[in-house]
């Protein structure tokens, strides 16, 4: 847990994403599967399932420290983060014990936890928290309410996994898709080296646009262009490959999740089509504002009201 | 009658006739320390503790001062009164007033953590205890001071490692010079200051605290510094003033620090938690130790701290809003 904990400072005391990617790739290069296929898990805001109840907890620590509810809710209402205002409502410990490695705390402790009566549960945590210092403490919490919140992006969860693999950034971008697993299996699959079967959804180069260097008083040789209108979309590609469908952003991100109706379209083309095309919202007849496009990015899970609101046609 | 009311102008005592930190101009002002939002300009005469005298004179131009020892007695009107330290910064002091029998104790504000640049804070025992509340919720637990200032030198000389200057940002009077009387009980490296600090540090020098080998960032010039640690108050970092010191890693000392958020929020890469207020273990303790029957809380989130001292039903306590600023903690 310890290595865990420095990461999170790290990560923390920086403004850097330059430097969050190098501090991440370091802490995967040391340490090992069991802990890291937990620590990517933590990163990437997940919860760890406990079921153990949040009040449950609140109530033993109020027990543990003495402290009336409404005291503790309105000091974690002031935080505004109740795994942050619990370790600091405990306060700092001049010593400290030395925590068990993150795999070992988390499979053989918290996931425990649930299996025993109430009152051992309890003493558990009043464990705990007389146990550990302050961060540590802020860590336990967090794997009990999720949402780490360290300004980690997936980009940059896939920079750094493609460094510590040596693969490209594409390939892990396609392997992190879909929800993160916490197994050793899961994240050593995400570290392997041989890419064929990511291959075939690898996008070209993007077809962009770019500025016209001379003034157009200039043209001579007005027959030689193709005059196109620049939509306001999203440029992005969509590939059929050996039957499956990908759809890549120009920042090289996986986009499937957010856009199943492409995807759909994209099930009828024949084997080995690549299209590059201006991905936009598109209603009755008329193209929709990119605003409403924005509605559709960054998305995890599209809902039928999406799909009637913004829907999306590639427009090449 | 109550010894102390909350007037328009300030807090007023009416059997002796005074003010204590009044914010308005009045004719005789009792002050506690001298952060701006105690001491404030146009009285028409002033008394403070000896320590406070360089401060004032510093801040308040043409005042009319007279000082008294810690522990010294005087009268004002009907009432016996005395400064005692309150270990806030040089100079602070918390005002003890007496009027047959009944004892009042204004603290100002007031810390019971280490400080090596003022006398450390006393009980005064008394029947109404008037406290700061400025970090009165349970979150607010201080680290141990040396440790913290271990903090700052460690990332000070990792910085130094890596090519960067190191910036923190603190509250010029008091702040600063405990921050650099604890550095310097680690390291002999010079220390630069911007020269708000600078002027502080000269009215601390005559009242007998100095320390070698601390030199000003002027505001013009052309020196470049690598791997240095200067200190500046936050408002002096956007300025062209904080660009000489390209490249940088900037950070926060100060109690509010204690929350992530906060630090996050105003673009710290550190928070250093150096506060010269008293935490909530402290103001409990305190509210306990001076025995006071009455408890009232002025700055900060004072509800809080009433309902609990209400709901333990040991004291009276109330709440006594001030129009203070917190600046002393900015």
């Amino acid at each position: 847990m310890q290595r865990f904990v420095e990461l999170l400072k790290e990560l923390d005391q920086t403004n850097s994403t330059l430097k969050k990617v190098e501090n991440l790739i370091n802490y995967f290069k040391e340490v090992p599967p069991e802990d890291a296929c937990w620590g990517l898990y933590l990163i990437s805001g997940e919860k760890i399932k406990t079921r153990v109840n949040r009040t449950f907890i609140h109530e033993a620590f109020c027990e543990y420290t003495g402290m009336p509810m409404w005291l503790f809710k309105e000091s974690a209402s002031h935080v505004g983060d109740s795994s942050e205002a619990m370790a600091l409502l405990r306060g700092p410990r001049k010593v400290a014990f030395e925590p068990p490695s993150l795999g070992e705390f988390i499979e053989t402790e918290l996931l425990k936890l649930k299996d025993l009566p109430e009152n051992e549960m309890k003493e558990k945590l009043h464990l705990w928290w007389e146990s550990y210092d302050e961060s540590v403490l802020f860590l336990i919490h967090k794997c009990f309410f999720g949402n780490l919140r360290m300004g980690v992006s997936k980009n940059l969860l896939i920079q750094a996994l493609a460094n510590v693999a040596e693969i490209d950034k594409e390939t892990m971008s396609m392997r992190l898709m879909g929800d993160y697993i916490p197994t050793v299996q899961y994240y050593e699959n995400l570290l392997v080296q041989d890419i064929t079967i990511e291959r075939k959804s690898k996008p070209y180069p993007f077809y962009l646009a770019s500025p016209v260097e001379k003034p157009e008083t200039e043209f001579t040789d007005w027959h030689d262009w193709c005059v196109e209108w620049k939509w306001d979309g999203i440029r992005a590609q969509l590939i059929k490959r050996e039957g499956e469908v990908f759809l890549w952003s120009r920042g090289e991100e996986l986009i499937n999740e957010s856009f199943p109706e492409v995807l759909e379209l994209g099930k009828m083309l024949p084997d080995g089509t690549v299209i590059d095309g201006e991905l936009l919202p598109f209603k009755e007849g008329e193209v929709l504002s990119f605003a409403n496009l924005q509605t559709r990015l960054n998305r995890k899970k599209i809902t039928k009201k999406d799909l009637e609101l913004t829907p999306i046609s590639t427009f090449i | 009658m109550e010894l102390l009311q909350l007037s328009s102008k300030g807090l007023y005592c009416p059997l002796g006739d005074f003010y204590i930190d009044p914010w308005e101009e009045v004719k005789t002002a009792v002050i506690t320390h001298g952060h701006g939002d105690h001491a404030h300009w146009g009285m028409e005469q002033y008394i403070s503790v000896k320590d406070c005298a360089p401060i004032l004179q510093k801040r308040l131009i043409e005042l009319k001062l007279t000082t008294y020892d810690y522990g010294e007695v005087f009268k004002l009107g009907e009432v016996q009164v005395s400064f005692h330290p309150a270990g806030h910064i040089l100079g602070s002091s918390q005002a003890r007033l007496e009027y047959q029998g009944e004892v009042w104790v204004f603290t100002g504000d007031f810390k019971r953590n280490e400080d090596p640049t003022c006398p450390a804070f006393e009980v005064v025992p008394c029947d109404v205890f008037i406290s700061e509340a400025t970090f009165s919720l349970p979150v607010y637990r201080w680290p141990n001071f040396q440790n913290e200032i271990q903090e700052i030198y460690d990332w000070w000389i990792k910085n130094e490692r890596e090519g960067f200057n190191s910036v923190v940002c603190c509250y010029a009077l008091g702040k600063a010079q405990r921050i650099i009387a604890g550095l310097r009980s680690l390291t002999k490296e010079p220390i630069w200051v911007h020269g708000t600090i600078d002027e502080v540090n000269q009215a601390y020098a005559k009242a007998g605290y100095t320390w070698p080998d601390i030199h000003k960032v002027p505001l013009e010039g052309k020196e470049k510094f690598k791997g240095a640690l200067i200190l500046c108050p936050p408002s002096a970092m956007g300025s062209t003033w904080s660009k000489r010191l390209t490249p940088k890693k900037v950070a926060f000392a100060s109690g509010w620090m204690r929350l992530r958020g906060n630090r996050r929020r105003k673009g710290y890469e550190r928070g250093f938690v150096i506060s010269d207020h008293a935490d909530w273990p402290d103001l409990l303790r305190t509210v306990k130790e001076t025995g006071c029957k009455t408890v009232l809380f002025t700055h900060g989130h004072t509800e809080s701290i009433v309902r609990y001292l209400t709901e333990e039903g040991k004291v009276v306590a109330r709440d006594l809003k001030l129009p203070f600023e917190v600046e002393g903690e900015t």
